[in-house]
């Protein structure tokens, strides 16, 4: 039986068993890259299906596309401002992208592109270092006053300034590191106990209702993480754009 | 109790059987394997430039434009549902004002037609009552006129009866003057 790490493992797609993908180049097609398009693929027919009729008063898929738009909107609205419109379909991909990754991940045999640091750090990065822009754009020198708190007398300026650099690069490491260690944890815990309900046979019923409850739990937790990264690059975005 | 300890030593057993393999994965976490970054980085950047721009350009705008057009629609149908309700209220207050209207004219027709008919009736009441006397006055007229005749006549009775008395009593005519100095007499008595 596969062990609870198995299910990370990332697989060149036709590639024969055992192939090493060092050995491949940097567009080799994988599970990974499979999944991570077979969102792309859930959320367009989500958003773009579910809306081909623009009914009027609209039918529960319609209703559930347009509750997700204004759920973002709104969100949007409350943590940056008006001035947070026009980053609206970049956030609003953001958070699809995470939370269909989350949610397709837990169909069983499927792959979570999002329990890889790697993937979630890219993301995080990009998030961080696009706000950054938008600051230094937006602000050009007055944008380094973000370093500086307000109300700290000046001889503490000297450590605060180290410590709210430290804070602000440690922003894409903690929005990578959360999700994906949340993925990992969960699927880690249901696949250990999934693990159990054979070895035990009979009695695997026990642990079999701890998977269902798990799993019931974990696409809770795919919804939330997907929802803090958001939140948190929208409060990132807020900062950027207003500085405090 | 041989039931949970066999329980027991089955968890024992599923642990051993699930542990090692974990342990042993723990050095080698695929997460931790640099070989699958580029991979991983490249197919990242292609999904979600991809999602992104089927988002920005198709997705949304529907969406966006639905909410719009509904929300057009709510305002337009709450402005026209207050258009028509301001309406229906001057028609409300025009029909009250027509029917107080109405109500005055038939007052007015009421109190004009009463007026006529007592007028007429005055004048009807005042016409008879003058014929009333003026006949009245003419009966009195003939009564008295009848009275005056019959008056005459008595005289010219009286006179023939007491000539005839005269006559009778005495066998002679009776003196003409003499009866009449009499009668006057006997009249003014």
């Amino acid at each position: 039986m596969a062990g609870p790490i198995a299910q990370f493992e990332i697989k060149a797609l036709g590639a024969e068993a055992g192939a090493s993908l060092s050995e491949m180049p940097f567009h080799t097609f994988t599970n990974s890259s499979l999944w991570m398009l077979i969102t792309v693929a859930a959320v367009s027919i989500f958003m773009i299906v579910g809306m081909n009729r623009r009914e009027l008063v609209p039918g529960p898929w319609q209703s559930l596309a347009e509750s997700v738009y204004e759920f973002i909107s709104g969100m949007i609205k409350d943590n940056v401002g008006d001035e947070g419109r026009k980053f609206f379909p970049f956030i609003f991909t953001l958070f699809m992208f995470v939370f269909f990754g989350n949610l397709l991940g837990l169909i069983p045999y499927s792959f979570t592109f999002t329990s890889h640091i790697i993937a979630t750090f890219a993301m995080g990065a990009f998030v961080v270092t696009g706000v950054t822009l938008v600051g230094l754009f937006r602000h050009g020198f007055k944008f380094f006053g973000l370093f500086v708190p307000h109300g700290v007398p000046a001889y503490m300026i000297p450590v605060m300034v180290p410590i709210e650099l430290i804070s602000y690069l440690s922003r894409p490491v903690s929005l990578a590191v959360r999700l994906c260690a949340n993925m990992v944890a969960g699927h880690m815990l249901l696949k250990v106990f999934a693990g159990f309900v054979a070895a035990l046979g009979l009695f695997g019923i026990l642990p079999l209702g701890m998977v269902v409850v798990l799993t019931g739990f974990e696409v809770l937790v795919a919804f939330l993480q997907a929802y803090v990264f958001t939140i948190l690059t929208c409060l990132y975005l807020n900062d950027s754009i207003h500085l405090h | 109790m041989a039931n949970i300890k066999n329980t027991l030593l089955r968890m024992t057993a599923a642990t051993a059987v699930v542990m090692p393999a974990a342990a042993q994965a723990a050095g080698g976490m695929p997460q931790l394997d640099p070989t699958s970054y580029p991979s991983q980085i490249f197919w990242l950047a292609v999904s979600f430039a991809i999602l992104f721009l089927v988002m920005w350009k198709v997705a949304l705008p529907r969406v966006g434009e639905t909410l719009a057009n509904r929300q057009q629609k709510l305002t337009g149908d709450l402005e026209k549902a207050e258009q028509l309700k301001a309406d229906a209220e001057r028609v409300q207050e025009d029909l009250d004002k027509a029917l107080a209207d109405a109500r005055a004219d038939a007052h007015a027709v009421l109190a004009k037609a009463a007026d006529e008919i007592a007028q007429a009736q005055q004048k009807r009441m005042d016409a008879f009552e003058a014929d009333m006397a003026s006949q009245a006055e003419e009966a009195e007229k003939r009564i008295s006129a009848a009275r005056e005749q019959a008056m005459a006549s008595v005289r010219e009775v009286a006179t023939e009866v007491a000539a005839s008395v005269v006559e009778k009593l005495s066998g002679t005519a009776a003196d003409a003057k003499a009866l009449d100095k009499a009668l006057d007499a006997a009249k003014d008595a």
